[in-house]
């Protein structure tokens, strides 16, 4: 009995003494590590092993992670469009053809990055698909001019060709993949030599930590930082303040208010390209009325719910065109729906409902957004219930088309605007492709007309028409454009920016490799 | 009588595999609509989703699908795991000594504890009273795991920073020697395996102190006492041995609770073992990933019951008489 306790004493000493030893111990290695290297450390998930087969696409982080390790031809910083691998390239007349013109850069094992490389990269991706959004199936081929010169065909003509495609298709080496058969199960250490400013040193598969080191001879110039970590934190905000990472995103004003107390600094995302909106069920046998659409936007306080949620004076309520204000491709003119409860209990009597109308919402987790509306629709005499779904449940009864309404977010809004197609033609399979694709015919030739379109101005117009369509229509109601807020430690790196129209197809993050490229 | 038993583990373990096949794809939603549910998501070509579901085989019938996963389970191959891209096994392998180095430590260290403070709970109970120790036991048996986890991270993290928040090693921690290696994994460790402690202590506890008070009311204890033996022999000898049946009972029940157990605190704290893998492959609806986990959990639960079938009439004889196997 007596040595039974003396034990667990003993263990309980060991304990003590460890942690006292590894604190010591861990701030014995911040002061030696910040004297020799600049580490940047940002929190965020886990997205798996991050060759361009496998890497996670929950959230764009597996994407952005992908292009620290390899380059695509186009890239995108403060400025906009920037040449990347690609030094210049022109496009033919008709639309059909990009002849681009390389860099001289070479793949983390020495191998020079060529034409070939570029060709082989375009076909292999339409045998393979590329994890991310990107639509290989507008692509004819790629030929190879010379060793430094490269002309891609396309099927048919499509305007964001140069940000949708260019750039965000990774190139890889020739010599690596093209003996893989089958690239969702390569994962050699091979599988992820690419031309970027990064390697991956170390990637902690059980916890979803990320090491990356620089690469000392990137085409491109220096590159500014020895390490870059993204560590698997359960709470960012707490991780911030105990110094475990350096850089950490969050939605919630209060968090910013408070770190910013604190010593942070902090990059709010402009434009914010990204939305909380309404997806109606248009097949539903009273919500396919868009005057009923109508009037639930007027019902709905959209400035007080996104002060609300956000915590911030400046958020922005959201546009019905979709196309945030913030972004170049916006079209003031669309109507937008001002909070007016009056309104919108004359649009319902109109419509004849007299009776109390019942309506229930999908959300995916504990929505906020759900609950206010609740609270705004009980005054037009609506009862709303909030039906809860984890993801795959959510996506599964929405592609049934058994819902009313469901709440989703979004990011990419700020980029090209082609996502408005893509989102309402039913073509690309996500939230909306379910069955109640928005059956418009004049939305329908404008967003292929618009595909064609080579000259900007021309396309600008008809990506109003759309906007304006949408806006009267309301197949979608975005409730707020929702602000992501970076916080960082300025005293390590303060290179950051915010990408202009987001990086590659609209992400609103600071996770820019240009940020690290002198 | 062994045949018997032997033949209802079968059976119970074939129901259990065919289960394990159904379950998952009855869940609504496959792993499609989780990728396409998520918020901030990828937008996904008609063909990158034909030739998701073509490369994951879930294009073929349900029978198809069947017979590859039967296959699958009697060679201990269940394919690649959609969310992780990469061998089921491989992908246990990687997070499994992180749960059997906690759950194994918790159980130890359970086991050892409210054996000595149930022997001694009890034994005072009959003599002077343990108002104390049975009371904050009682208390502790009545709180959930969640609270008392959630408590310890913030109090021993949050609020006095002695603790790391989450994960079970310092990520990249280069030039350390083994020693602090070792240290600073223990130092992860110690919040969730409190948590599975206390979690698992209470029962335990109660049920020693109760068999402990029982069997010493018994007339050979008082037989024994007034032979002149010493406490401590008599508590050894002659209570602990006759308490240990039930206790080990309900031992080898707790020890298969402490792995589901295992699945929150490794989720509170962000812990890389298979419980926090299980509760990802069930959001994702990564199916070979469940049912390898499944097949896991199964396998070690049924096995735990059969070695308590197998070590029980060994410890106690009445047994194996009435019951000659």
């Amino acid at each position: 009995m007596k040595r039974l306790f003396i034990l667990l004493g003993l263990v309980v000493l060991l304990l003590q003494a460890c942690s006292n030893s590894e604190e010591q111990e861990s701030k014995a290695g911040v002061e030696q590590t910040s004297a020799s290297k600049d580490i940047v450390k940002i929190g965020w998930a886990d997205s798996g092993f991050l060759s361009p087969f496998t890497f996670g696409t929950s959230g764009p982080i597996g994407f952005l992670r992908n292009s620290y390790l390899f380059d695509a031809l186009t890239w995108k910083d403060d400025t906009g469009v920037i040449p990347w691998l690609a030094k210049s390239w022109e496009v033919s007349e008709d639309g059909f053809t990009y002849t681009f013109q390389l860099n001289e850069a070479n793949f983390h094992d020495g191998e020079p990055l060529t034409a070939e490389d570029v060709a082989f990269s375009y076909e292999y991706f339409q045998k393979h698909p590329f994890q991310w959004n990107v639509d290989m199936t507008k692509v004819e081929k790629a030929e190879v001019i010379n060793d430094y010169e490269v002309r891609i065909q396309l099927k048919e003509p499509f305007s964001p060709f140069i940000t949708e495609i260019a750039g965000m298709l990774p190139i890889i080496p020739k010599h690596i993949w093209s003996a893989v058969k089958n690239p969702l199960e390569y994962r050699e250490s091979d599988a992820l030599i690419g031309s970027g400013p990064f390697l991956l040193k170390h990637y902690d598969e059980a916890s979803g930590h990320y090491q990356f080191v620089k690469n000392e001879s990137f085409f491109k110039g220096e590159v500014v930082i020895d390490e870059l970590q993204y560590l698997n934190v359960e709470n960012r905000v707490l991780s911030l303040q105990k110094g475990e990472i350096n850089n950490g995103m969050t939605f919630k004003y209060d968090d910013v208010a408070q770190l910013e107390k604190e010593g942070f600094s902090v990059l709010k995302s402009e434009p914010t390209g990204s939305a909380v909106r309404i997806i109606f069920n248009l097949d539903h046998p009273q919500l396919k009325e868009k005057q009923l659409r109508q009037a639930i936007a007027h019902a709905l306080n959209r400035i007080d719910m996104s002060q609300k949620l956000t915590g911030s004076k400046e958020a922005m309520e959201g546009s019905s065109g979709i196309i945030p204000p913030d972004s170049d491709w916006y079209n003031p003119n669309v109507p937008q729906y001002d909070y007016d409860v009056e309104r919108a209990k004359e649009m319902l009597t109109a419509l004849g409902y007299e009776e109390k109308l019942e309506l229930n919402v999908l959300v995916s987790s504990t929505s906020k957004e759900a609950e206010l509306m609740q609270a705004m629709l009980r005054d037009i005499g609506i009862t709303l219930s909030i039906q809860t779904a984890e993801p795959a449940t959510f996506a599964a009864l929405m592609a049934e088309g058994n819902f009313d309404m469901a709440i989703t977010g979004h990011i990419g809004l700020s980029g090209d605007p082609d996502f408005l197609r893509l989102w309402f033609s039913g073509q690309a399979s996500n939230l909306y492709a379910g069955k109640s694709v928005f059956q418009h015919e004049g939305f329908t030739k404008l967003a292929e007309a618009q595909l064609r379109a080579q000259d900007e101005e021309a396309r600008k117009k008809l990506v109003d028409e759309m906007q304006m369509i949408l806006g009267d229509e309301l197949p979608t109601l975005v409730l707020y454009h929702r602000p992501f807020y970076h916080i960082y430690d300025a005293s390590v790196f303060d290179g950051w920016f915010n990408t202009k129209g987001g990086i590659a197809d609209g992400i609103p993050l600071v996770d820019n490799k240009a940020a690290f490229v002198r | 009588m062994k045949h018997v038993r032997l033949r209802s583990y079968v059976v119970v373990f074939l129901a259990l595999i065919l289960l394990n096949f159904a379950l998952p794809r009855m869940m609504p939603g496959g792993p499609i609509d989780f990728i396409e549910g998520q918020d901030s998501g990828p937008t996904l070509t008609k063909e990158q989703k034909e030739s998701i579901l073509a490369y994951y085989a879930l294009d073929e019938s349900p029978v198809t699908q069947w017979v590859r996963y039967m296959k699958g389970v009697v060679t201990l191959d269940f394919g690649t795991s959609f969310q992780y891209r990469q061998d089921v096994g491989a992908v246990i392998r990687e997070h499994l000594p992180y749960t059997l180095s906690l759950v194994g430590v918790a159980t130890l260290i359970s086991i050892i504890i409210s054996i000595v403070f149930g022997l001694y709970s009890g034994y005072q109970a009959v003599h002077k009273g343990d108002r104390v120790l049975f009371g904050t036991m009682l208390v502790f048996s009545a709180l959930p795991e969640f609270l008392v986890g959630m408590f310890l991270l913030i109090t021993y993290s949050v609020m006095l920073p002695i603790f790391p928040m989450s994960g079970a090693a310092t990520p990249f921690l280069e030039n350390a020697s083994l020693l602090n290696m070792m240290l600073d994994r223990i130092q992860h460790a110690v919040l969730p395996i409190t948590t599975l402690i206390l979690a698992t202590v209470p029962s335990l506890y109660l049920l020693m102190r109760n068999e402990t008070v029982r069997i010493m009311q018994a007339p050979f204890i008082e037989f024994a006492q007034m032979k002149g033996i010493h406490t401590r022999t008599l508590l050894r000898k002659h209570v602990f041995k006759n308490a240990l049946l039930p206790v080990f009972t309900m031992m080898m029940l707790r020890v298969g609770l402490t792995f589901t157990g295992a699945i929150f605190v490794e989720t509170l704290f962000s812990y890389p073992g298979i419980g926090k893998l299980l509760r990802d492959a069930i959001v994702s609806r990564d199916y070979p990933l469940m049912h390898g986990l499944f097949f896991l959990f199964t396998s070690i639960i049924l096995m735990i019951n059969l070695l308590t079938d197998w070590i029980y009439p060994k410890l106690d004889p009445r047994i194996r008489k009435e019951d000659p196997m």
